[in-house]
């Protein structure tokens, strides 16, 4: 046994070098073998972060039952659908919306805190000025984040909505349209964006402007065909007077186009949640064609080539939409069928547009689903589609959005959570420190009482640290605060494996063994008790998971799968790592010096007391 | 040192302690139940300009919460917890909209939510029922799991139970520590206590089975005249990983205790006293209760 384990030795580096690596890399892009491996991100070590730590809001919705009946797959899958559309026209970045259980979804939106409008204005602005129209409007005490002279962030908590009465009149615009109208009064300036198909001059440009009395304008030569014109303080009147004028004049001209201030508004959990909670929208319209479809340039899906009326056929007509295959051709298709109101209204239309390039267009939410034409009038409420790349799969999620449209599922929010991203990012620093010094505590200790044995364990916690941090990124799991007390945890369980290593080797080394024949029996009899003792946390974590994803939280599920992974990882950090590592040093020189395993004192103290009971040759 | 000997004063002072809990527990506000278990919203105002909490109650007040708990964390930072607040219905306000821009508007200073909660109250039923079957659950399986662990040796069964009331001791000194504590301190249960209190459970067991493995291994070795003294042989011979290991999570719960945020701040109170009193039951409690069952110390008792 007094050979250098090499092998092991080896497998450990390279486990401990891809560790290392992965965690030294903010961002990893991989492709190997056709698997795409896309980890890490602008975070801490690249680790994913969850909203505790990062910002952000944490939904559960329950899906009520309509007419006593639960919810089917299929109508949770169109319930998803719909909230992932909806989510992503928000404009949240990553997103998570799953389901939980039979009836639950929980939507993760991180980032979205505050609502938040960022203005560009077409000229310099002082901040002053913009608070003043802010506080008119009775926003009386906003934050102003100044980007530059012309962009400007304002924070906006609870944007108000739109008031309406019983007849759903509006008697309150939304707040956003009435502030940006504000906006748009108190600072009118515009730039022109002028194009021509030839090279034209600034001088011509101003020649015009000046003869409409607009001499206060400034031209700006982008390119040769390309101008940009300051307008202060222009009125939406004159917009047409100037384009027709610089037409009239400058026959080169191509395009005209006016921009005023622009305002996008952002995150806002209490609008993302009107968002969510909205039930899908389904209408067919009737989309003529006024293209030629001999010319391939002109497509009827461009806007400019068709015309949708409305046919005042909704989802509330349609039976049901479901997946099946075309009997004769055996191609997926997706089956329509019309209550007797829908299916008057339906053949009347097909019978209008059967044989010619005219569609029924599905809008989902106001957005095109699909627009299909018809072969011949159908007249019996009784439809289905195909396409040329119709799938399987294709078809069956194209049923689910056409049924998410016609049979609403109300939804409950059940519980929320939203985080400020300042605060997230205030735990997570607070709990790195605490996890560095934590580690640094233990670390002194194990290194203080169990000498060189406590060195080398010391490496091999180093060592799992990178491990299951690692595995953290690499999986991904994302890190919570839960996460990041199990985390710790699993390091004190880490640290047990190795004291119950020690004890047992102190104990083989005072009956007079050999350091290495120590180290193999005390790692031999230290086997069991890991073994058991941490089944039995593999057996909590597991049954937490379980209630964790019950519950909703992230906290719970984040603290499971976090110990398990750190409870596994130490039985190999103990195991393999401390083990090899012992043996290394054990036929290096420092294996002569027998004190340095075990405290001298020890020895005498408990030899004393039970060698009789112990000694069995 | 002898540890078994003196297992009836050590069995005196776990039950004074369990009956101190359990009282403490039945008294009126035994535990602060959190948002998880009856339904309702909170959240962390932070003010632009500092507000006085009377004028904040004052305002609660006046927008129907007279319930309202407010208490403040700093300048200008308060803590807020009201029934479950109504989400907006078809393009109204949500009252939490309202609730913001009516205190915005009448302190005349701007707010921000840094931190918002809301549980309905259908779901928090279920949660105290999910929280009370998962213990049940856990306890059944460490049963099953150290029963057939310890086969080799005589009674199997007893380990697994002997370890299932060192749990249940710890359990239930935990939370009565914690609720005593809560008292003063103003603890509150949530679902980060319920993962302490699991977390506890396998701790618990966990230090129990490295002394019954030693015991397992000391009788299937033949040391020690009796069950009591391989029993004893067997903690002499654990103690100083025991202590070890508690001291190393003490300290490793105890800097995150220091330097860690508020939000895990319940979680960290429950692990630090589970990890001492499930240290304390796996030496004087889990033990002894085999050598108790081996003597049929409680059929004599119930003789006398």
């Amino acid at each position: 046994m007094r050979r250098f384990p090499l092998r092991r030795f080896l497998f450990i580096s390279v486990i401990v070098a891809l560790a290392g690596a992965s965690l030294s890399f903010q961002e990893i892009n991989l492709s190997l073998g056709g698997i795409n491996l896309v980890r890490g991100g602008d975070t801490v070590l690249g680790l994913q972060l969850g909203l505790d730590l990062e910002g952000g809001s944490h939904l559960v919705y329950e899906a009520q039952p309509t007419d006593g009946q639960e919810p089917t797959t299929e109508q949770m899958e169109g319930v998803i659908k719909t909230i992932e559309r909806r989510v992503n026209s928000f404009g949240v970045s990553e997103p998570i919306i799953q389901m939980m259980g039979g009836d639950r979804i929980l939507v993760q939106l991180p980032g979205v805190g505050t609502t938040k409008a960022t203005v560009t204005f077409q000229d310099d602005i002082q901040p002053d000025a913009l608070r003043s129209v802010l506080i008119s409007v009775g926003r009386t005490a906003v934050i102003i984040e100044q980007e530059d002279s012309r962009n400007f962030v304002i924070e906006l908590p609870s944007l108000q909505p739109s008031k309406l009465d019983d007849e759903d009149n509006i008697i309150k615009d939304a707040e956003r349209d009435i502030i940006e109208q504000a906006l748009r009064e108190a600072f009118p300036a515009v730039t022109l964006s002028i194009l021509f198909s030839e090279s034209a001059e600034t001088e011509d440009i101003q020649a015009v402007l000046v003869e409409l009395g607009r001499d206060d304008a400034v031209v700006r030569k982008i390119s040769d065909l390309l101008f940009a014109v300051d307008m202060p303080d222009m009125q939406p009147t004159e917009n047409d007077t100037i384009s027709e004028a610089l037409q009239e004049q400058l026959p080169t001209l191509v395009s005209f186009e006016a921009k005023r201030l622009s305002m996008v508004i952002t995150g806002g959990v209490e609008e993302a949640k009107r968002l969510i909670g909205q039930t899908a929208q389904l209408e067919l319209k009737e989309r003529l064609c006024t293209n030629d479809p001999q010319n391939i340039t002109q497509n009827c899906k461009d806007p400019a080539y068709h015309v949708d009326s409305t046919l005042n056929l909704t989802g509330d007509d349609l039976i049901r939409a479901y997946a099946g295959t075309d009997p004769n051709l055996g191609a997926p298709v997706v089956n329509l069928e019309f209550n007797s109101e829908g299916a008057r209204i339906f053949a009347k239309h097909t019978q209008d547009i059967a044989g010619t390039n005219n569609r029924t267009a599905f809008f989902l939410d106001g957005e095109l689903l699909l627009a299909p034409v018809a072969l011949q009038a159908i007249t019996g409420g009784r439809a289905f589609i195909q396409g040329p790349d119709f799938t399987i799969d294709r078809v069956r999620t194209i049923a689910i959005q056409l049924e998410s449209g016609r049979l609403k599922v109300p939804l409950s929010l059940i519980q929320e959570q939203d985080i400020d991203a300042t605060l997230g990012e205030d735990s997570l620093k607070k709990s790195v420190l605490a996890g560095i010094i934590g580690l640094g505590i233990v670390l002194l200790f194990m290194a203080l009482y169990y000498r060189i044995p406590g060195l080398i364990s010391c490496i091999s916690l180093i060592i799992y640290c990178l491990i299951v941090l690692a595995i953290l990124k690499l999986w991904p799991i994302t890190l919570s605060l839960g996460g990041i007390a199990a985390f710790i945890l699993s390091i004190g369980m880490a640290v047990d494996a190795n004291i119950l290593i020690f004890e047992r080797m102190k104990e083989e080394l005072r009956s007079g063994r050999t350091l290495i024949a120590s180290i193999e029996t005390g790692f031999n009899r230290a086997w069991p008790a890991i073994r058991d003792s941490n089944v039995s946390t593999f057996i909590t974590c597991a049954i937490l998971f379980w209630f964790g994803t019950r519950l909703g939280t992230g906290l719970v599920t984040g603290f499971a799968i976090t110990l398990f992974i750190g409870v596994a990882t130490s039985m190999f950090s103990a195991l393999t790592v401390t083990r090899t590592l012992l043996r290394v040093v054990a036929i290096t020189p420092l294996g002569r010096y027998m004190f340095l395993y075990t405290p001298v004192k020890r020895i005498e103290t408990n030899a004393s007391s039970d060698t009789v009971l112990r000694n069995r040759g | 040192m002898d540890f078994v000997s003196k297992r009836n004063w050590f069995f005196m002072i776990s039950f004074v302690v369990m009956l101190v809990s359990i009282i403490s527990l039945l008294l009126p506000d035994g535990l602060d139940t959190g948002l998880e278990f009856t339904g309702g919203s909170s959240m962390t105002l932070e003010f632009q300009d500092d507000v006085s909490q009377e004028e904040l109650r004052a305002q609660f007040t006046s927008l129907g919460h007279q319930q309202a708990v407010i208490q403040r964390l700093g300048e200008g930072s308060f803590f807020i917890r009201t029934r479950t607040l109504e989400e907006s219905q078809s393009n109204e306000a949500s009252e939490r909209e309202r609730i913001i821009s009516d205190i915005a508007s009448n302190l005349g200073t701007n707010v921000k939510i840094t931190d918002f909660f809301s549980v309905s109250p259908s779901i928090a039923s279920e949660t105290v029922r999910n929280a009370i079957l998962i213990m049940v659950i856990a306890s059944v399986v460490i049963l099953i799991y150290i029963t057939l662990a310890f086969r080799r040796v005589p009674s199997p069964f007893r380990y697994g139970v002997a370890a299932i009331l060192a749990l249940i001791h710890d359990v239930v000194v935990v939370v009565g520590i914690f609720s005593i504590v809560g008292r003063i301190f103003n603890l509150e249960v949530n679902a980060m206590f319920i993962a302490g209190i699991l977390t506890i459970i396998g701790y618990s067991v966990h230090d129990t089975i490295v002394v019954f493995d030693r015991i397992r291994e000391n009788l299937i070795r033949g040391i020690g005249n009796n069950l009591g003294s391989t029993i004893n042989i067997s903690i002499q011979d654990t103690i100083g990983r025991s202590l070890n290991t508690s001291l190393t999570m003490l300290f490793a719960i105890l800097a995150l205790l220091l330097f860690g945020g508020q939000t895990i701040l319940d979680f960290l109170i429950v692990l630090l006293i589970g990890i001492i009193v499930g240290t304390y039951s796996s030496i004087w409690i889990a033990s002894p209760v085999l050598l108790v069952w081996e003597n049929g110390d409680i059929r004599k008792l119930f003789r006398r």
